[in-house]
């Protein structure tokens, strides 16, 4: 190792430390000061930008000049690919926490030298530190919200956001990853994970109603299944929890359309309960494989009758994909009969899937092409769910 | 909203809603006030015929769970006649046909034996609920 490497190297192991010393007792706004002194140990300037809601555009932080397209820009390459972007003398580097794509920060290339090993790993461990540093901070103020708004949110929607685990997790050997829109207006689609030992348990939800009406179904329903779950209930306890919270809560007949599933992470064996909802797909390579529509019972809310005495079984190989949407994506791309929507949506997932992205980026872009079939805001909730086995796909989320 | 229209016809013993037009969030409300007026009487017995529904959302199958449940716990009927494809299609992905059972006919609908799968009652009752 040379001098210069090392020197440069220990340089970043400073602004690291430095870092962390300087946000242990600041306010967020503060952040990306405590950030640029930090890496000035190790002779660059900085800049932050975040993401949007919407996935469109990466906005300063703070809020001095123009914010960057996603899809046409080297930072948003960085955002993309989730992969370090040179750009002249500039390095445009994502911002993850963890998986969860935030944002990028960019670098002056001349300080962070990624052909150099040493420096490389002490440059993405401190940009990695920011990361944490926005996800943990995000819990005690609005400057990162302020910033990833690009329209006021309605009470529904931030009823809902704040029910959300992170839109992307990957481990191990699987990811799984989320989008749901209108961002700003939603109000009764949700999903929810969660990992325990080596199952995965995984939802989708869509509740009856719009608006603040429909959050709430929502959030009674999604709260009802978690508390089971995180209790150590299994499929068919939470699809009851659901039904008697609902039924104690409301008066009416509302209900809430919904797939609980596990995923056996070392075997690939699926459980689900299908409540009503559009049945997800097994996609292996471009083909349906699978299509979860056993399990069957009434959406949740609904009581018991016809439903399923045991969860519905299939295994995934090596490489499958679980895709799981909400009724508003097949609307949005076929006004004319479902056939038609569903074979959009497969092409859709084969043709994004074939690019090797990763999968964060695959849903973005599915996303936007269902958005782009409205030609207003669009008329439902619409929610895209993927969770990629035991293949690469937690590789393809690294810087 | 003028989306959605709603006439009366009637069968011996059963009050028939012809319901035109997109049953949705903000459209529902005419089939709404025309189900409550139909299920005044006692024991009602009411058909629903979908044949010129175009679009049903899901609070208009909650509207239809919600006629459906409270016609059954006053000891009468309800039934749905003659869904087109994208209704039909909403009403079997949720699974909802399980207890609102699509008849191809109203004549069908009217003269349908009441084990026939649409007088079942949901499962559980609902605590502090409306009387089912």
């Amino acid at each position: 190792m040379s001098e210069a490497s090392s020197d440069s190297a220990w340089a970043w192991r400073t602004a690291t430390t430095e870092l962390l010393a300087r946000t242990r007792f600041i306010t967020p706004s503060r952040l990306p000061a405590a950030v640029a002194e930090a890496a000035g140990k190790a002779g660059t300037t900085t800049r932050m930008y975040l993401g949007d809601h919407e996935q469109r555009r990466l906005r300063p932080f703070p809020a001095v000049g123009d914010p960057f397209r996603i899809d046409a820009s080297p930072a948003g390459m960085a955002f993309r690919t989730t992969s370090p972007e040179r750009e002249g003398g500039w390095l445009w580097y994502p911002l993850l926490d963890g998986t969860e794509r935030l944002g990028v920060l960019r670098l002056e290339a001349a300080a962070a030298d990624r052909s150099d090993a040493a420096v490389r790993a002490e440059v993405d461990r401190f940009v990695a530190l920011v990361g944490h540093l926005i996800a943990v901070m995000s819990a005690y103020g609005d400057a990162f919200e302020r910033i990833r708004r690009s329209e006021p949110m309605s009470a529904a929607a931030e009823l809902v956001w704040q029910m959300l685990p992170p839109l992307t997790y990957g481990a191990d050997n699987f990811v799984i990853s989320a989008i749901l829109q209108p961002v700003y207006t939603m109000g009764g689609d949700a999903f929810d994970y969660g990992v325990f030992d080596s199952t995965l348990h995984l939802g989708i939800f869509d509740s009856t109603g719009h608006h603040l009406r429909a959050g709430l179904t929502t959030a009674v329903t999604l709260s009802a299944t978690r508390a089971v779950r995180r209790a150590g209930g299994g499929l068919m306890a939470q699809a009851r929890a659901a039904d008697e919270a609902l039924a104690s809560e409301f008066g009416d007949s509302r209900f809430t359309t919904a797939v609980l599933a596990t995923i056996d992470l070392a075997s690939g064996a699926v459980r689900y309960v299908n409540a009503g909802h559009p049945p997800p797909l097994v996609l292996r390579k471009n083909e349906i494989v699978a299509t979860l529509d056993g399990g069957r019972r009434l959406p949740l809310g609904l009581g018991g009758i016809a439903a399923a005495e045991e969860p519905a079984e299939v295994r995934l190989e090596t490489g499958d994909r679980l895709l799981a949407y909400s009724d508003g994506v097949i609307e949005a791309l076929a006004r004319d009969g479902a056939p038609f929507g569903i074979d959009r949506l497969t092409e859709l997932a084969a043709r994004h899937a074939a690019d090797g992205l990763p999968a964060p980026e695959t849903l973005r872009r599915m996303n936007h092409d269902v958005l782009a079939q409205y030609d207003g805001p669009p008329a439902d909730d619409a929610t895209l769910l993927l969770v990629e086995w035991a293949g690469d796909a937690v590789g393809r989320l690294a810087p | 909203m003028t989306e959605l229209r709603v006439g009366i016809d009637t069968r011996p013993g059963w009050t028939v809603l012809v319901v035109r037009g997109k049953i949705l969030f903000d459209t529902h409300e005419p089939l709404s006030r025309a189900l409550k007026e139909a299920m005044a009487g006692h024991q009602p017995k009411i058909v629903v015929d979908l044949h010129e529904v175009t679009v049903c959302d899901s609070s208009g199958l909650q509207l239809l769970v919600d006629a459906y449940r409270q016609v059954t716990a006053a000891g009468g009927a309800f039934r749905l006649a003659r869904a087109r494809s994208l209704v039909r299609r909403v009403l079997d992905i949720t699974n909802l046909t399980t207890i609102l059972v699509v008849h191809d006919s109203v004549d069908a609908a009217v003269s349908a034996s009441p084990g026939s799968g649409s007088e079942r009652e949901p499962g559980d009752r609902r605590p502090g609920g409306p009387s089912i």
